[in-house]
Parts: C-alpha cells; sequence; structure tokens
C-alpha cells in the first residue's frame, strides 16, 4: 500500500473521505494485474512521486485530475465516479457543518 | 482497499464488484455522456415519464464502476442533483444493472435490502422503480427509474411504460455515440 491512512467520514452516511488508496482499487478492479503500470502513469501525470507514499487526502484531487485526462475512456470514466464520490463526500459534511454537527 | 467487495441482501449477496467489467465500461465510455443536447433530450424524456407514471422524480442514470452518474433528470433536487450522482453501493439503480431486469422497491423503508440505505434514512427515497438501459451491443449502461419520498405500489402496466422509455434513451444515445 502506497498510501497515508485516510481520514474523516460522514457518520450519518457511513461514508468515508475518498483516498488514493480507493483510486487505485478502482483501477485494479478493472485491469487487474494491467492497474500497476496504469497507476504509475496516473501518479506521473499528476505530478506525483512514482513510488514514494501518498498523502491521501492532499493528494486525491490531483490523482482524480489525472484520471479524468487520461487517454483511455475507460480511465477517464473510473474519475468521473471518483469525482461523485469526492464531491458526495464534499457536499455531505458542508450540510452536516451547517446544521451544527460536530467533526 | 475494496470499499464495497459484497453486499449481502434479503436476496442473496451482491457482487457490486461486476460493475467493474472491463466491456461494459468500455460500452459506455463509447458514448458522450456530457453532450449537453443529449442531456437535454433526456431531460424531457425523465419529465414525460414521471408525468405518466405520476411520479414526483424521473431519472436516467450511468452506472459507473464506483458511482453512478445522473444524465437526465426531472424534479431532483439537492446534492444529488448537485453531485450528479450518487457512491454505487447507495444506487438502487446498480441493482438494476447487476440484474440486468427490473427492480422495484415500494417502500423502501420496510424493505430488507434497503432499509438501512442513507438515501432512503437521511434523504427519503422510499419507492424505486427503475429498468434496465441496454446497449445495441447487448451491455447493460444503466437504468431508467421513477421515485417517489411516498410509498407506491407498481404495476406492469407502469413498468411498461418505463421500458418503453428505456427503448427510446438507448435510441437517443445511439445518436451521441463516439464509437460504433
Amino acid at each position: 500500500m502506497t498510501t497515508t491512512a485516510e481520514t474523516g467520514s460522514v457518520p450519518a452516511y457511513g461514508f468515508h473521505r475518498p483516498g488514493t488508496s480507493e483510486a487505485r482499487a478502482s483501477l485494479e478492479r478493472i485491469y487487474g494485474s494491467d492497474a500497476a503500470a496504469k497507476w504509475t502513469e496516473l501518479r506521473r501525470t499528476a505530478g506525483l512521486d512514482t513510488s514514494g507514499p501518498l498523502d491521501a487526502d492532499a493528494e486525491f484531487g490531483r490523482i482524480v485530475e489525472a484520471f479524468l485526462k487520461n487517454a483511455d475512456p475507460v480511465v477517464s470514466l473510473c474519475g468521473q465516479a471518483l469525482k461523485i464520490r469526492q464531491a458526495t463526500y464534499r457536499h455531505l459534511s458542508e450540510a452536516r457543518a451547517h446544521i451544527g454537527g460536530v467533526s | 482497499m475494496n470499499p464495497f467487495p459484497f453486499t449481502t441482501t434479503a436476496e442473496g449477496p451482491v457482487d457490486l464488484g461486476a460493475l467493474s467489467t472491463i466491456d461494459r465500461l468500455r460500452e459506455i465510455a463509447a458514448y458522450n455522456l456530457f453532450d449537453h443536447d443529449l442531456r437535454t433530450e433526456l431531460d424531457v424524456i425523465c419529465q414525460h415519464t414521471a408525468d405518466r407514471l405520476s411520479q414526483p422524480i424521473g431519472l436516467v442514470t450511468i452506472v459507473l464502476d464506483s458511482a453512478q452518474l445522473v444524465i437526465g433528470r426531472s424534479g431532483l433536487a439537492g446534492w444529488i442533483a448537485a453531485t450528479e450522482g450518487t457512491p454505487a453501493e447507495w444506487a438502487f439503480c446498480a441493482r438494476a444493472v447487476i440484474a440486468d431486469q427490473p427492480y422495484v422497491v415500494p417502500d423502501a423503508t420496510k424493505d430488507a435490502v434497503q432499509a438501512h440505505n442513507p438515501l432512503v434514512v437521511m434523504d427519503g427515497v422510499t419507492a424505486y422503480a427503475g429498468v434496465p438501459l441496454r446497449s445495441h451491443n447487448g451491455q447493460v449502461l444503466g437504468a431508467h427509474c421513477v421515485l417517489n419520498d411516498k410509498p407506491q405500489e407498481f404495476t406492469a402496466e407502469q413498468l411498461g411504460i418505463l421500458e418503453e422509455a428505456a427503448t427510446e434513451i438507448v435510441e437517443v444515445m445511439d445518436r451521441y455515440r463516439r464509437v460504433a
């Protein structure tokens, strides 16, 4: 595993903040043994070190952008799904803040 | 990390990993899902279906590997409208896609599969009826569905209306294919 632990959740929805490990898992489900090479390519596109650990929260947005821009349309679709998961977390956690929820 | 390896239901385990098959995703990728004119045409069909079935919400969704993407809608508001989708593990439409058959939930609050779904508990989705969208290559892309915040019994005739509209939706989508 090349990511640090992801933190944050919206307890009422049982939804955890998506992170880079989730992004990599998406690739692995779709591409199996070919996922490692695609992951390296995506990290390079995102301007991230291709071998070191990632900060899940800080780097996730850049990885999603790299997915969306990828020449393989399936990878781009996968990025669209990750973007929805990211937006879901953002909207639900903001809504919780507006109604005075505690983190 | 797999956020949703299996979900156990009263009808048996559902493997949401089945959404990640490469052939199905390639077929979805053949469509220009973000074309403004496509979205407008699908919104009209959603409105028509919702009106015919007397339901407040009608949707066209594409079920991706880990989320559903709303590409046509009528009556949808709130965070799902803003995000244009939901995580796949909450998506009623994912079940229609995986089973490749209509999925109907008359009262989600009393349904063994859906009663604890956050869309039911937190957002008030109570009734659902959806049918798969099948491409001409035989892949299931997503679903056409109606939602209600009150319990609803759906008739065979109403499901027939949904099926007719699903056929029309795929015909419309075919005009927006990027790849044959």
